[in-house]
């Protein structure tokens, strides 16, 4: 119990949580595990909460138990029985007698550390929530326990990932619109293909997720609820016409957008310049500073156009996505219901 | 080294981890960091002169933003003046300039001018 304690004293002198996945469990109950018959060391915690679970007693049934788990794909909940943290860190765990430095720095993630709260993380966090917010979950008609918990999980399982995607497109379309406002850049935004590829992508995200949610009933998507079926030979030619035309619309939107603005400031500088060009200093000032005014306003004008087009066409993501992101809650098939 | 051979690649950036050493790397930033710092923060054009002139620190920030697009106009015309602007000029033409190639709408007509223009000038220099 000498490896236990030793890093749990330096944790503590150094200000710093207990290092190992199953460190913290000991450090709080380490005297229960005792009594249950824990050995002390830490490569046996997995083993140990196996035989909890299982209730075996000695170590090789345990090994036996293990493995016939294992191969049966009975797993721990959680991440205890994964791959990752179950059996990667074993060999670690197993070495009986590595340095104390070494243990340390085998301990240390990799992963770049973050300082919680942080500017980026707390607007990363706000921008993914908002278009998380954009295609919420239904409320089910029965209340949320752990009789309906597997359910509610089912039903995230089935929905698309629109907040993840809505904030990806955001993102993306945002710093490339505001490159077109970074001197000696333009907006990626700007090209043809690259705006229209974006909405032709988003276009083809949704129709993918519609055909696979509906199958051969896609086309039953473009009928309005409550419409005559002889109707439908006259709706769905003309509703796919105009839903095939949203791919179009949503990369056109944000390209003209991008590209007018700039070709507008592009004439009305070609404008200003005429004039310091070929008046005399006095006369240019006035007429100059007027022209300089109008295009300092444009400029502003494209920010808001560079954050407004971002916004605009992950909200219609959300929207054309979303048409086709209803579950329908599996909700308990069974139910005992109590009488009064 | 704080790079490394391999950092930055080449002979650059073997001169600054090697030759100017990171230390001095440092205070270099250091130096320039806190120059500028004092001269984001402290420095104020507006409170030392134009706020006898002008009401308000927004109204002198929305000029000054103008005032900088105008002087940037302005000293990428003069900086290389003899030029035929390839942007439309509305019939102007800068005084002195009329009937040369800097005037000519015509671009390659203004070109053969501007040749003719340039050999004499050059002629004129050889003769001097």
């Amino acid at each position: 119990s000498l490896q236990t304690a030793v890093p749990r004293v330096f944790g503590s002198i150094l200000g710093r949580a207990p290092v190992a996945l199953g460190q913290s469990v000991l450090s709080s109950s380490s005297s229960s595990f005792k009594s249950q018959g824990f050995n002390g060391t830490l490569q046996s915690i997995d083993e140990h909460v196996y035989a909890q679970a299982f209730s075996t007693s000695s170590s090789a049934q345990d090994e036996k138990q293990i493995s016939s788990n294992a191969a049966a794909g009975i797993k721990l909940p959680g991440m205890a029985g994964s791959m990752l943290l179950g059996k990667a860190r074993t060999g670690l765990r197993s070495a009986s007698m590595i340095p104390f430095a070494a243990q340390q720095t085998m301990n240390m993630s990799t992963a770049p550390q973050v300082q919680s709260g942080a500017t980026v993380n707390s607007l990363l966090i706000g921008i993914y929530r908002f278009w998380r917010s954009q295609a919420p979950m239904e409320k089910p008609h029965a209340p949320v326990d752990d009789r309906m918990l597997p359910a509610i999980i089912d039903a995230s399982d089935k929905r698309a990932a629109i907040g993840t995607w809505a904030s990806a497109l955001f993102c993306t379309i945002l710093a490339s619109n505001l490159l077109g406002l970074v001197p000696t850049n333009e907006a990626p935004t700007s090209g043809l293909g690259f705006a229209t590829g974006l909405g032709v992508s988003v276009w083809a995200t949704a129709t993918a997720l519609g055909l696979y949610k509906l199958g051969f009933s896609f086309p039953g998507h473009f009928i309005p609820g409550g419409t005559p079926w002889p109707m439908a030979f006259i709706f769905v030619p003309l509703e796919t016409i105009s839903y095939s035309f949203r791919a179009v619309s949503l990369g056109v939107r944000l390209w003209v957008n991008m590209l007018a603005g700039h070709t507008l400031l592009h004439i009305l500088t070609g404008m200003a310049l005429a004039l310091p060009f070929s008046l005399s200093f006095f006369a240019m000032v006035p007429a100059t500073f007027a022209v300089a005014c109008l295009l300092s306003a444009l400029v502003g004008l494209e920010y808001l156009v560079a954050v407004l087009q971002s916004g605009v066409f992950s909200i219609l993501s959300t929207v054309y996505v979303g048409e086709f992101n209803s579950v329908k809650l599996a909700g308990p098939l069974a139910k005992v219901v109590k009488k009064l | 080294p704080v790079l490394g051979h391999r950092g930055l690649g080449g002979r650059l950036a073997r001169t600054f981890t090697d030759i100017i050493k990171p230390r001095k790397m440092a205070a270099v930033t250091q130096l320039f960091g806190r120059a500028f710092e004092k001269y984001f923060y402290d420095f104020s054009l507006y409170d030392t002169y134009f706020n006898k002139y002008i009401k308000s620190r927004g109204q002198y920030v929305a000029l000054r933003h103008v005032a900088f697009v105008m002087v940037g106009v302005n000293l990428l015309i003069d900086v290389n003046f003899p030029f035929n602007p390839p942007f439309p000029t509305i019939g102007m033409c800068p005084a002195g300039w009329k009937g040369t190639w800097v005037c000519e709408a015509d671009k390659h007509k203004a070109l053969e001018m501007y040749k003719e223009w340039k050999s004499g000038k050059k002629a004129v220099e050889a003769h001097h």
